[in-house]
């Protein structure tokens, strides 16, 4: 049975709500878990998504609704994480049937504004986080859901945990999960002697934007039939099209000592000013 | 002259043509996406509605200008490409 004392909500900026709770066995776990994401213990009478945490599968209750995630007794602390990051998963397949891509990515904010760094592991995400001046934030560094809002017909990204300094003892963020930012450029990044940028076209940005998503959510097609995972596969090249036509992409040549924040101020004013 | 009607495209590609540089031919079994540029997708296209060679060289040279002479060992070099790629197979 669901401990209604732990019990936390994540709503994301498209309206879908999630309710996350616990068996009585796995509490502080639950709490570890709400506490990376920030979440607070919120109880709410909207509709939302149940994510439960339970000690075994065959303990749910009969009929309870939504998705149950088995957190065996006595977890080591990889196997904990590697539990953690799972969790995430039905939450994104959630935001993927509502039009939402997750990117492997950062998020960074400068004047209010989201933008994406998106490379594979090791190209220097977090890197280009750690050296941005006092006037931009980064808000998570390897993985964003974009989730698209039908009222105003924008993309915000929403900063995930990066799952991988909990193995690697690197100190953790403060991943705000809830807060979002409208995404107003896709910068992909390249190790370069010289930093340099540029404009990308929709269906070469369609073909990146498919690739970074790919890097994430093949964890959710692997669990899937083929079949499946083909049409989630389809899915997910439709939805980088549509991102692709609607914010704009560039490649980003950063080097390890060039100011590549200017460029992007530079590069997310003049695609403003073409669009007005 | 090769006979494109010995071809017949991937069925599970999709195709997206509606961004501002090229357009994408997708194969969600590799998970790979393929740039097409128009002549690329007329070619695409055309196989895809079973024309000929004939076809694609009648239709080229009705929609554009500057035809160079090796349009034709272009146009099956550019298929035996999709071929390469699995995108296109022959007929059996």
């Amino acid at each position: 049975m669901p401990d209604t004392a732990c019990s936390y909500r994540l709503k994301l900026s498209n309206g879908q709500g999630w309710n996350i709770l616990s068996d009585e066995h796995n509490r502080a776990w639950t709490e570890r878990f709400a506490s990376i994401l920030n979440l607070s213990t919120v109880t709410s009478d909207e509709e939302s998504f149940m994510l439960t945490f339970v000690r075994n599968q065959k303990d749910k209750s009969e009929g309870s609704p939504g998705v149950h995630i088995e957190v065996p007794a006595n977890l080591n602390r990889k196997a904990s994480v590697f539990t953690m990051w799972k969790s995430i998963l039905p939450i994104y397949k959630q935001a993927i049937m509502a039009k939402g891509v997750p990117i492997h990515s950062a998020l960074i904010e400068h004047d209010k504004k989201g933008f994406l760094l998106a490379a594979p592991g090791g190209t220097g995400k977090t890197t280009c986080c750690n050296r941005l001046p006092t006037d931009w934030n980064a808000h998570c560094d390897d993985e964003t859901l974009l989730v698209w809002n039908g009222e105003d017909n924008s993309y915000k990204g929403h900063p995930f945990p990066t799952w991988s300094n909990f193995y690697l003892d690197r100190p953790p963020w403060d991943w705000e999960v809830e807060r979002s930012l409208q995404v107003n450029g896709i910068f992909f990044l390249q190790q370069s002697k010289v930093d340099s940028i540029e404009y990308l076209g929709q269906g070469k940005s369609a073909a990146l934007i498919y690739q970074a998503s790919s890097q994430i959510c093949r964890r959710i097609w692997n669990e899937l039939d083929s079949g499946q995972s083909e049409e989630l596969k389809k899915h997910l090249f439709t939805l980088a099209g549509d991102v692709a036509r609607q914010i704009p992409a560039f490649i980003l040549n950063v080097s390890l000592d060039g100011m590549f924040w200017e460029l992007i101020a530079d590069a997310s004013a003049s695609a403003e000013r073409l669009r007005s | 002259m090769n006979d494109t009607n010995l071809y017949r495209t991937n069925p599970s590609l999709i195709i997206r043509d509606d961004f501002d540089d090229f357009a994408i031919l997708f194969d969600p079994h590799s998970g790979k996406a393929f740039g097409l540029n128009p002549i690329g997708e007329l070619i695409w296209k055309s196989l895809k509605n079973e024309g000929s060679i004939e076809n694609i060289l009648q239709q080229i040279e009705s929609d554009c200008c500057n035809i160079p002479e090796t349009a034709e060992s272009d146009v099956l070099a550019f298929i035996d490409k999709l071929e390469n790629h699995g995108l296109i197979g022959r007929r059996i």
